[in-house]
């Protein structure tokens, strides 16, 4: 097989699989999924609980390594990678937004937005650092720990952070779940702004409203992409979700697997 | 990286002070040590007393190293098991392994240094004692008085916080590999133990070897007693090491009895050490450490006396060592005991205050602790005792002829008695205290 690298294509993944042998029968939570996500998109990933969204993220990531297949990320193939490339991948190429902020509470906003810079070894350019601050709307607050901000602003602090290294892919794993409506508005916000500006952003979420702010919305049902909606409006969104609860009960209810 | 490192020394006070502790309390040792060999070094020391004085700290400092670097590395295992999300947090954004355990050493090598300093000064203290109190007993003249100079004990501090520091980049491995989404998988488990099983196993040969050269020497020989006494300590390492597998064993065999009890404390206990054994595993590597080492030494003592009666100099003096020995090790095995138990419980207030949330009164979250560490316990004081005993039977053959001298009584029952003291009383007091504060938010 030969491998072209396509510059509009930011990730793809090649059947990517991943089993998990718990000792019992084993659970397949990614089967075969093939994967394209085009340069500057904005990706919502939905599905039941269980459906694989988060296995596939953490493979795509290569926080994981799948059982069978491969993963692209720019130039370089994720899942070749030793735990020191990835490391240095995460720190580089990947930027990461989870629902549990993961700041540091010990150092400041600027100094947990230029972490990731500072392991890399390089001196972080704080006039870039601020500017980024205030583009995600915490211009003020740069001194300040992440205790003493809200829900909302600490995941802008984490958004920020995500950005510093100019990542080829921002992962989003429901970066809205433990925010009010209006925090999670003004996330989705600019994580929309993000992706005008260029910006490649993956994001797992249950919530049709936050779908809808992305290009493309993929569903994932028992480990396979079942669907695709472009141009979601949460209605569309809340639609098909239904409907794809719907059929995995069934599925459940009659014992047959999806 | 380095201001990082500062800042979660702030952080993280209670980490901190364990490990402070224990580097200060083996600088005080080893620049103790330290001062008494540049004693025997010097030129204003007599002839007579070289040997003595330069023989002396040179064992019991090597010993104490050792079980510095070991106490160091198990404390920051402990403490890191607190920051879990914290790594996981910057192994998500990129930090290597590597970095983690720099950042780790980094903090630590900041605490021990700032522990040195009066470390040094104390060992002083203690370099003198040691070098008067030997004057009186007539071992040596101590005419030339304590001379330790400066370089001596300056150095050991840094050997001290050099240990402290490369333990802390050993103890930290675990914790800084994990994955930055979950657990290790059971197969990578495995595959670090092996290392580790090898580690205790030739620890535990080599120590019974060193006891069993004491078969080959004279009975009024002073190094049947250099022999034995590092075969009991390696001995006791190499069991120490093997708290896993010992803990894995005893959950198997003590498990049916604790159901028994009926108690739900026992038996979320028994639940709790099959699940997370690596929980409880400090508390049995500390306590086997003490017991081991301790009944060893005490046991050494007794056979002695019970051989030779109220000896001469000679003997008087090296009762006088044995007993320096052990009652250093021993706090020093206690104060990481402590420290570990404390860290290990307060970081079990998330559970405990889940427990509280559906109804689990302060007195049955306290006895599952309880259970836990009872369990703890008597794993390490069979293991302990056992290793011992091993350990001393060729001296007990050497001094009295008979195997079964090496079972000395109240020695063993006074060290047992220590033991279960110090860890039940601490889990008791720790475990009230956390369980009642600690309140689902
Ligand atoms: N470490 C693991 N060991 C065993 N099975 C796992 C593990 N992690 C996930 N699974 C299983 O794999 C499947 C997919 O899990 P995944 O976490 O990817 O789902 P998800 O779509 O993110 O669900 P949710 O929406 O609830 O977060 C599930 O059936 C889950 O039980
Ligand atoms: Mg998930």
């Amino acid at each position: 097989m030969t491998i072209t690298i396509d510059k509009t294509v930011a990730l793809s993944t090649t059947a990517l699989s991943c089993t998990y042998d718990t000792g019992g029968t084993p659970i397949h939570a990614l089967r075969s999924v093939d994967l394209t996500i085009r340069r500057g998109s904005f990706t919502a990933i939905m599905g039941p609980s269980g459906s694989g969204k988060t296995t596939l993220m953490h493979c795509a990531a290569g926080l994981q390594k799948p059982t069978s297949g491969s993963v692209h990320l720019g130039d370089s193939e994720v899942t070749a990678l030793d735990e020191k490339s990835l490391a240095r991948l995460r720190r580089v190429a990947i930027g990461f937004v989870f629902q549990s902020f993961n700041l540091l509470p010990a150092l400041t906003v600027i100094e947990n937005v230029e972490l990731p810079v500072r392991l890399e070894g390089i001196r972080p350019d704080r006039a870039a650092t601020e500017r980024l601050l205030a583009r995600v709307g915490l211009g003020e607050r740069t001194s300040h720990r992440p205790p003493q901000l809200s829900g909302g602003q600490q995941q802008r602090v984490a958004i920020a952070r995500a950005l510093i290294a100019e990542p080829a892919v921002v992962f989003a794993d429901e970066p809205t779940g433990a925010l009010d409506l209006r925090s999670a508005r003004e996330v989705l916000t600019l994580l929309r702004e993000l992706a005008d500006a260029g910006q490649t952003i993956i994001m797992v979420t249950h919530d049709p409203a936050a779908a809808a702010y992305s290009d493309e919305v993929l569903f994932l049902a028992d480990g396979r992409i079942v669907d695709r909606l472009p141009d979601p409006t949460s209605r569309d969104v809340a639609v098909r979700m239904s409907a794809l609860l719907d059929q995995a009960e069934r599925a459940n209810a009659t014992g047959v697997a999806l | 990286m380095i201001r990082l490192a500062l800042l979660s020394i702030a952080r993280h006070r209670a980490g901190a002070a364990a490990t402070a502790l224990v580097t200060l309390v083996g600088v005080v040792l080893l620049s103790g040590m330290a001062g008494v060999m540049a004693t025997g070094l010097a030129a204003s020391t007599p002839g007579d007393d070289r040997a003595f004085l330069v023989q002396f700290p040179a064992i019991l400092g090597s010993w104490i190293l050792g079980i510095v670097a070991f106490a160091v590395i198990s404390t920051v295992g402990v403490a890191l098991g607190g920051r879990t999300d914290e790594i996981r947090g910057l192994r998500l954004i990129g930090a290597t392994p590597g970095q983690v355990r720099r950042m780790v050493a980094i903090e630590t090598l900041v605490i021990a240094t700032t522990a040195a300093v009066p470390g040094v000064l104390l060992g002083y203290a203690l370099g003198a004692v040691i070098v008067t109190t030997t004057a009186t007993t007539g071992v040596i003249s101590g005419a030339g008085g304590f001379v330790p100079g400066v370089l001596a004990p300056v150095l050991a501090g840094l050997i001290v916080i050099a240990a402290a520091t490369i333990g802390a980049f050993v103890g930290s491995r675990e914790a800084a590999n994990r994955s930055p989404i979950g657990e290790p998988t059971a197969k990578r488990r495995s595959q670090a133990a092996r290392p580790r099983r090898i580690l205790a196993g030739a620890l535990i040969l080599i120590g019974l070897a060193s006891s069993a050269t004491a078969l080959v020497m004279e009975p009024d020989s002073v190094y049947a007693t250099a022999a034995t006494g590092p075969g009991c300590v390696l001995v006791a390492v190499g069991a120490a090491l093997l708290a896993t597998e010992m803990l894995t064993l005893a959950e198997r065999t003590l498990l049916v009895a604790l159901h028994r009890l009926g108690g739900v404390g026992a038996r979320l206990a028994a639940t709790n050490i099959r699940i997370a054994p690596e929980r409880i595993r400090p508390a049995v590597t500390f306590l086997t450490l003490f017991v081991g080492v301790a009944a060893g030494t005490l046991s050494m003592q007794s056979i002695e006396n019970q051989a030779a009666g109220s000896g001469d100099g000679i003997g008087q003096l090296m009762a006088a060592i044995n007993y320096l020995v052990v009652l250093l090790i021993a706090a020093f095995m206690s104060i990481a005991l402590i420290n570990n138990l404390i860290a290990s419980i307060k970081q079990r207030r998330g559970e405990l205050a889940v427990m509280s949330s559906i109804g689990a009164t302060t007195g049955q979250s306290t006895r599952m602790l309880v259970c836990e560490t009872a369990m703890a316990t008597i794993v390490a004081v069979v293991v302990g005792l056992v290793g011992s005993i091993a350990a001393v039977i060729p001296f007990a053959i050497l001094k009295t002829g008979t195997v079964a001298d090496a079972v000395q009584g109240l020695p063993l029952i006074a060290v047992v008695i220590a033991a279960s003291g110090i860890a039940l009383l601490t889990t008791v007091i720790t475990g009230k205290q956390t369980a009642r504060t600690a309140r689902a938010v």
